[in-house]
Parts: structure tokens; C-alpha cells; sequence
């Protein structure tokens, strides 16, 4: 089972299309086709292999292809992660919007910009550490 | 100096959070001289306090917000301090060179032609900028004075700072977004010298769910050909940023306003002319899209992308947006951006 990683990115759609931004690395993805409803399916955990398919059902085998594609895709970006089936919502867990598969198929699409991943590693700001109170560097530590 | 002891569980480790800096301020003030003013920025009251003749440099970036009367107890603190960084408690060159304090502060090292700084917010302390003698007349800070720390006091009180310029005619405002290039300084000044007034040409301050847009400093930077296009001239320069552009005051080239109602964005294309027949209405998708590659300021909002995100989407869903192609024609441009303002208006004053 796989669920988006609510505590990690904020989503929301717009005329059809998903805007993603990851909150660790920055990095804003706008999901295209029929990605809004994967996204959506995956805000709950899913079965990959059920979704997929789903999805062959309704639109061919080359379609399941590419949703499996897309799903592992997210789940590089660390967007996607393991979950365990009734394991216990977390405050971060965002209710799908039902959102309906489309009378005709759209190719899932991600577009990636990385703007704001640019800015964030050129400046960044630390949290303290809690344990050590005063900021350190990792390597004063000890 | 107080708050030696962490309350983040170390026993000797000072809690920065705690540190008050305030009596070794007063000993200098008490040497050099200080002067405050009471601002008020966003409908809140500060009281701007800076040693020797410090405030006369801050002048032109807060000179608009300035008040009459004395500022009320509780008041926010700004001190603005020229004194050797290292003397303050928070100076720590082992530490990151911005961090986040468990308070929700912030505390940022600096360096400007090889001079460093420090400022700082701590809630229940206030703002602090640091730096040695001559250090802080530099025109960055001019420019934006304790920026990074300003901008975390204004997250906190839930006000969000954009990286946009911001005009208003006939007592409504518009937001002026695109990326760097797009030509925000550019119509900014264009509307200011035709009559626009002017909230601020690179940040603004937004109160998202009132759609109010404050000023927050009334200076600009801006790239010396585009002020040798504008009608004034290049007007009185404050100094040269490090980044190359030259500062100026705002005040110079038009009228200023504190804060205006939003009723536009304008989304700024740099390709092209203007059409004719006016600006282009854009749906919520592509203004959103506009906004997330814009409005980022480094190291304001991007440990807090979640608000900034909701946020832009909340401008970009009720507030009319429009496409303005900036050409050279500025006639026309300002035009359409005072039709975008106008047209908004109408539209959210419609039931």
C-alpha cells in the first residue's frame, strides 16, 4: 500500500491540474492528465497494483503502464511512501475530493519547476536543535 | 544578559530566545546618543531606536511610517545598533548563518563588502540589527533594513511578504508579480510618475484574507538604465547595492500610500508590446503559476512554503488578475494597469 506523504507536501487543484510543492526540497510540481486522480486516489493508502488495474479496465494496458510509471515516479521524489493498510490517519492526512476518472484518457504529466529549490538551498535557514539549545554545526557536536 | 540557562535542556548553553541584548544597547546609547520614532507598519505599532545618527540613514526606507505621537506601551522593538558585532550576545560565528529559534525568531549573520552583521527577532524581545560603525549606513540595509528578521515578525502576525511591487489609483491597489526582469521596477515607476501611488516596488506586505496590501519600505532598488528611462531622471541615489542596482527613495518619483484594498493582479509579460485593446483577463491556474514563480523572497518564506503556497493560492482565487505585456510604450502600460484595477474593482463589487 502507498500514500502521498501528507506531512511533507500541500496540494491543491485548479482548472484540472494538481499544484504540489514539496515543503523539504522545494521543489513545485503541477500534475497534468489524469495525475490529479491518482493524486487523489493516493491521499488515502492505495493499492498500486488494484489502481493500476482500475485504470487498464477503463482505458488499456498501456494506460496502467504509465500510471505505474507516474506513481513510481512520486515515490522517488519521496512524495509517495509506504503505508500500512488501517494503520491510523495522521493529523496531516488530507481527504481525497473524489475526484472522477475522465471520459478520455490524458497522459499523466508532471511538470517540475525549481525555483524555489534554487532559492532554498542557496540560503537557507536551520531550525535549532532542541537537545542542544544554543545552534551548532553537526560536526561541534560532540 | 539574561536567560544563561537553555530551557532546551542544556544547563549552560544561553537559549536564544532569551538573550536580551537591551542593557548593553542602553550603555551604548547612553555613549553615542540614540533617537527613536514610533511606526506603525500594518496597522502595528513599532519603536524604531537606533544609536548615533543611524536613523537619519533608515529615514528614507521607514520615513513614510513614521507617527506623531510617542509609541504605545508594548509596542514592537526595532534597535538598530553600530557597535562591534562580536559584542553582542547572539554573535556566534560557529552557529549557521540563519536559524530558526524554538520561539519561532529568527537570528541571521550577514556580510556586506566583507563587513559583517547581525540582526535578529525574538517575540517578547523584538527586532535587532547589529553591525560595526558605518557598517549599517550601507545602502543594503537602506534598502531593506533587518529584512529577513522583519519579514519572520510579519509571518508571525499573519501577514505574508511578496517579492512584488504594488501601485494604487484612486484608492485601490494592484499588485505588480512576475519574475526578475519582468519589468515590475520598471511600471512601478511609470505609474508613480503618472500619478500612481506607490506601496513598495520589490516587497510588499499582504494581508491575504483581508486582500490589504501595506508598504513596508519606501525604497527600491532598480537597475541604473531603467531609471535613465524614467521621466525624473535617475532622481537622488541612496548608494549602490551589492547587488549592483542603485537604491533610491521611493518619495522622489510620487506619492506614497501606507496600505490600499487589492483588486488586481497584474501579471507582467516582458515580451512584445501591449495589445490595444487592453489588459488580459487570466484565470486562476496560470496567476497561480505566475505567483509560485515569483513572489518567493530568499530566506523569508521558504520554511514556512506551506503558508506562501496557500496563501498565492488564496490571492490567485479571489482576487481579478490580469496579463499586461510591459513595452516600451509606458503610456499604455500604465493605462492597462489602471484598467486592471479599475475592471477588478468592478468585478469584486459586483454581487
Amino acid at each position: 500500500m502507498l500514500m502521498i506523504d501528507a506531512a511533507r507536501c500541500a496540494a491543491d487543484t485548479v482548472e484540472g491540474e494538481t499544484l504540489v510543492i514539496d515543503t523539504v526540497s522545494g521543489h513545485l510540481r503541477v500534475l497534468t492528465g489524469v495525475a490529479p486522480i491518482v493524486w487523489d486516489r493516493l491521499l488515502v493508502p492505495a493499492d498500486v497494483d488494484r489502481l493500476a488495474a482500475e485504470v487498464a479496465e477503463r482505458y488499456g494496458a498501456p494506460a496502467a503502464a504509465e500510471v505505474r510509471a507516474l506513481v513510481s515516479e512520486l515515490e522517488a521524489a519521496g512524495l509517495v511512501l509506504e503505508a500500512a493498510e488501517g494503520a491510523p490517519p495522521s493529523e496531516h492526512v488530507v481527504p481525497p475530493q473524489g475526484l472522477e476518472w475522465p471520459e478520455t484518457y490524458a497522459t499523466p504529466g508532471v511538470e517540475q519547476y525549481d525555483d524555489i529549490a534554487e532559492i532554498m538551498l542557496m540560503d537557507p535557514v536551520h531550525e535549532v536543535d532542541v537537545a542542544q539549545g544554543w545552534p551548532r554545526k553537526a560536526t561541534d557536536a560532540g | 544578559v539574561t536567560g544563561s540557562t537553555s530551557s532546551t535542556g542544556s544547563p549552560t548553553a544561553p537559549d536564544p530566545d532569551r538573550v536580551d541584548a537591551g542593557p548593553a544597547f542602553a550603555a551604548a546609547a547612553a555613549r553615542d546618543g540614540a533617537r527613536s520614532v514610533h511606526l506603525r507598519v500594518a496597522g502595528r505599532s513599532m519603536r524604531l531606536e537606533a544609536t548615533g545618527d543611524l536613523l537619519d540613514a533608515l529615514q528614507p526606507a521607514f520615513g513614510h511610517l513614521v507617527q506623531d505621537t510617542p509609541p504605545p506601551l508594548g509596542a514592537l522593538s526595532f534597535r538598530a545598533w553600530e557597535h562591534d558585532q562580536h559584542r553582542h550576545p547572539l554573535w556566534d560565528p560557529e552557529a549557521p548563518a540563519a536559524y530558526r529559534t524554538l520561539a519561532g525568531g529568527i537570528v541571521a549573520r550577514g556580510e556586506l563588502h566583507a563587513t559583517p552583521h547581525l540582526e535578529a527577532y525574538r517575540p517578547g524581545i523584538g527586532i535587532e540589527l547589529w553591525g560595526p560603525p558605518g557598517a549599517l549606513h550601507h545602502a543594503d540595509h537602506t534598502l531593506r533594513p533587518a529584512g529577513r528578521s522583519t519579514f519572520t515578525w510579519a509571518d508571525g502576525v499573519g501577514l505574508r511578504l511578496l517579492h512584488a511591487a504594488a501601485v494604487e489609483h484612486d484608492g485601490t491597489a494592484a499588485l505588480l508579480v512576475g519574475p526578475s526582469g519582468a519589468g515590475k521596477t520598471t511600471t512601478a515607476i511609470a505609474c508613480a510618475e503618472r500619478g500612481a501611488g506607490q506601496l513598495g516596488d520589490d516587497t510588499c506586505l499582504v494581508d491575504v484574507g483581508a486582500r490589504v496590501v501595506h508598504s513596508l519600505y519606501a525604497t527600491s532598488a532598480a537597475n541604473p538604465d531603467t531609471l535613465g528611462r524614467s521621466q525624473g531622471g535617475t532622481g537622488p541615489v541612496l548608494g549602490e547595492a551589492a547587488t549592483g542596482k542603485v537604491v533610491v527613495p521611493l518619495a522622489a518619483r510620487g506619492a506614497l500610500r501606507t496600505e490600499a484594498p487589492i483588486t488586481a493582479l497584474v501579471v507582467l509579460r516582458s515580451e512584445g508590446d501591449s495589445p490595444a485593446d487592453g489588459p488580459r483577463p487570466l484565470a486562476v491556474l496560470p496567476t497561480s503559476k505566475a505567483l509560485f514563480a515569483s513572489t518567493l523572497l530568499p530566506g523569508v518564506a521558504h520554511d514556512r512554503l506551506e503558508g506562501w503556497f496557500a496563501d498565492n493560492l488564496r490571492l490567485a482565487r479571489t482576487v481579478p488578475a490580469f496579463e499586461v505585456t510591459r513595452g516600451w510604450d509606458l503610456d499604455r502600460v500604465v493605462a492597462q494597469v489602471r484598467e486592471a484595477i479599475e475592471r477588478g474593482r468592478r468585478q469584486l463589487e459586483a454581487p
